[in-house]
């Protein structure tokens, strides 16, 4: 038997146990920090010969079967929370329209990507040293054991958001708040998300970590919620516009990110929130520093298909 | 006079003039291809074909081959500031998806053949670039360069072997191999024979490469019924979620 399988739409013979490979390494980090992984696998899957447009559209597919299986193990958990991932929804939705709109003007402007991959690197940055320093304060106060209440001054963005009308009650993730700040949050989201050109669960995790003080573990398997359907709706949108998803690549890569995601909740379970976030922000470090060295380091050849780097 | 007959002479004359016999116009040298068109099936993972014929014992030749051409959209990279990015689209018309030429040993062969306008440097000629205003000195080479790390455009030297045949002929045989990113389509392969720095005979055979079985259905399916394809994607997916959710159900809930 032969280890090779053709990629119909790809155009490309690849070797089963490294797509299978793949795909559970990228669901191991869905299952554990509840992002779709497409900022880690669609650079892997140009980089093994996919090509760019074909390698995108067949993530978001695949991360279907990662977040559905992901979402169901956390539901079993209890650490979805439905009313709140729907608000967030139908937020990314709006602004996510409104963001292709914006990307389209920005283009028309001229130096587009050039905002776009400096902002990238700019809020990775941001996004993952607070979540770094923030953790490791949480990791270092838990073991001194300091049980003394702090008193911290109300902050603006607290006071706007108490001021906010139709006050509901989200139990799972243990809130009362207007149903209006998931939705404006998610509308920011699927603008920031829609103008990367990425999934959004780097950006929503922590927005609804710090800027709606969900816990950690509702985070994410909400987020895994809302992913599922962002990337139904593009596998959908795609295979139907550019006929760029591989279903054969996907069913490869959803068979190891399906298991990883289980595999990932496991472990997830065996941290305290403060250790996930660390991990996460580490990760987000990463993705960061890999983009700034391919900015600054002149690339091996000037000319790349459309729709890759 | 038949009126064709001018036509004739000047088509002799056209041929003279370019080096190539007119006794020995195409079909002359029969190349033997096997297998004879190639199959992407499953389990595909590039495929070897072996090219044969004879030509006289003081002759060579060369084999081009090249297919199917493509329209592409690039991203040109640039600097801004200290940054390395994407600073625009560009769009190449008429360029073949692979190009080989396979050489036979010694001689300075790539020299020899752009004279007669065989080689990688040879297709520039051929393409369209959009916007007319970008450069297309300026990209080909990066083209070129970006299809060579794909290992899909090559002048492979010393790939013809020649083995002594009947007297005054010797066999050439060669062997090029199909990547496993072929794509489906009609390939050209033109082989020349070469006597004294003269082309003296050419032949141009296609070679089709086709999709079979479950790729061919997966493919038809995609391009034909796209929405019912996307549908069909989304459900297997949510199906094998939900089933490897369950298998492992038992392990993992407390």
């Amino acid at each position: 038997m032969s280890w090779f399988i053709y990629l119909p739409i790809a155009h490309h013979s690849v070797l089963l146990p490294v797509i299978v490979g793949l795909g559970f390494l990228v669901g191991l980090l869905s299952g554990l920090f509840g992002v779709g992984g497409g900022f880690l696998m669609t650079p892997l899957l140009i980089m093994i010969g996919i090509p760019p447009t074909v390698a995108a559209a067949s993530d978001s597919n695949q991360i279907v079967a990662a977040s559905a299986s992901g979402t169901y193990a956390h539901y079993r958990l209890g650490n979805v929370d439905f009313k709140m991932g729907l608000l967030l929804l139908v937020g990314g939705v709006i602004g996510g329209t409104a963001g292709v709109q914006i990307i389209k003007l920005l283009r028309q402007l001229g130096n587009a990507d050039f905002l776009i991959q400096v902002t990238y690197v700019i809020m990775l940055g941001g996004v993952g040293s607070y979540m770094f320093m923030e953790s490791l304060q949480g990791l270092r106060l838990t073991k001194a054991k300091v049980a003394t209440p702090t008193s911290k001054k109300e902050s603006a963005y607290a006071r706007l958001i108490r001021r906010l009308p139709f006050k509901t009650n989200f139990v799972k993730s243990g809130i009362v708040i207007s149903p209006i700040v998931p939705l404006i949050l998610g509308g920011f989201v699927g603008i920031l998300a829609a103008i990367m050109g990425v999934g959004g669960g780097f950006i929503m995790v922590p927005v609804m970590v710090y800027l709606l003080r969900m816990p950690m573990h509702v985070v994410v398997g909400t987020s895994l919620f809302q992913i599922l359907f962002t990337c139904v709706n593009v596998t959908i949108m795609q295979s139907y516009s550019n006929h760029t998803v591989d279903f054969v690549l996907a069913l490869l890569l959803l068979i190891g990110s399906a298991i990883g995601a289980q595999v990932g909740t496991k472990l997830g379970r065996r941290l305290k929130g403060d250790q996930l976030k660390i991990l996460l922000a580490s990760l987000v470090l990463i993705v960061m520093v890999k983009m700034l060295i391919g900015l600054l380091l002149e690339p091996h050849i000037l000319l790349s298909y459309y729709g890759g780097d | 006079m038949h009126p064709t007959k001018p036509f004739l002479a000047l088509l002799g004359i056209g041929m003279i003039f370019l080096g190539i016999s007119p006794a020995s116009s195409a079909q002359a040298t029969v190349l033997k291809i096997s297998p004879p068109h190639l199959d992407i099936t499953t389990f595909f993972s590039g495929q070897k074909m072996s090219l044969t014929g004879s030509i006289a014992s003081d002759q060579d030749m060369v084999i081009e081959i090249k297919g199917p051409e493509q329209q592409s959209t690039f991203n040109m990279k640039g600097r801004v500031g200290p940054f390395w990015m994407n600073r625009g689209k560009l769009e190449l018309e008429k360029a073949p998806f692979l190009y080989f030429l396979l050489l036979p040993e010694g001689k300075e062969w790539p020299a020899t053949l752009s004279s007669f306008g065989v080689g990688i440097e040879q297709l520039e000629k051929k393409l369209i670039i959009r916007p007319e205003s970008v450069s297309l000195d300026v990209v080909f080479p990066r083209f070129v360069q970006l299809k060579r790390s794909e290992h899909l455009y090559g002048e492979l030297e010393s790939a013809i072997r020649y083995f002594p045949s009947k007297e005054g002929m010797k066999r050439f045989e060669t062997e090029f191999f199909f990547p496993s990113s072929t794509v489906p389509g009609e390939y050209r392969i033109q082989s020349r024979v070469i006597h004294d720095g003269k082309v003296e005979e050419t032949a141009l055979q296609s070679f089709k490469v086709e999709e079979a079985g479950f790729i061919k259905t997966v493919r038809e399916l995609a391009y034909e019924r796209g929405l019912l394809y996307g549908i069909m994607c989304v459900l297997i997916a949510l199906f094998v979620g939900t089933v490897i959710g369950l298998v492992f159900r038992g392990g993992g809930a407390h």
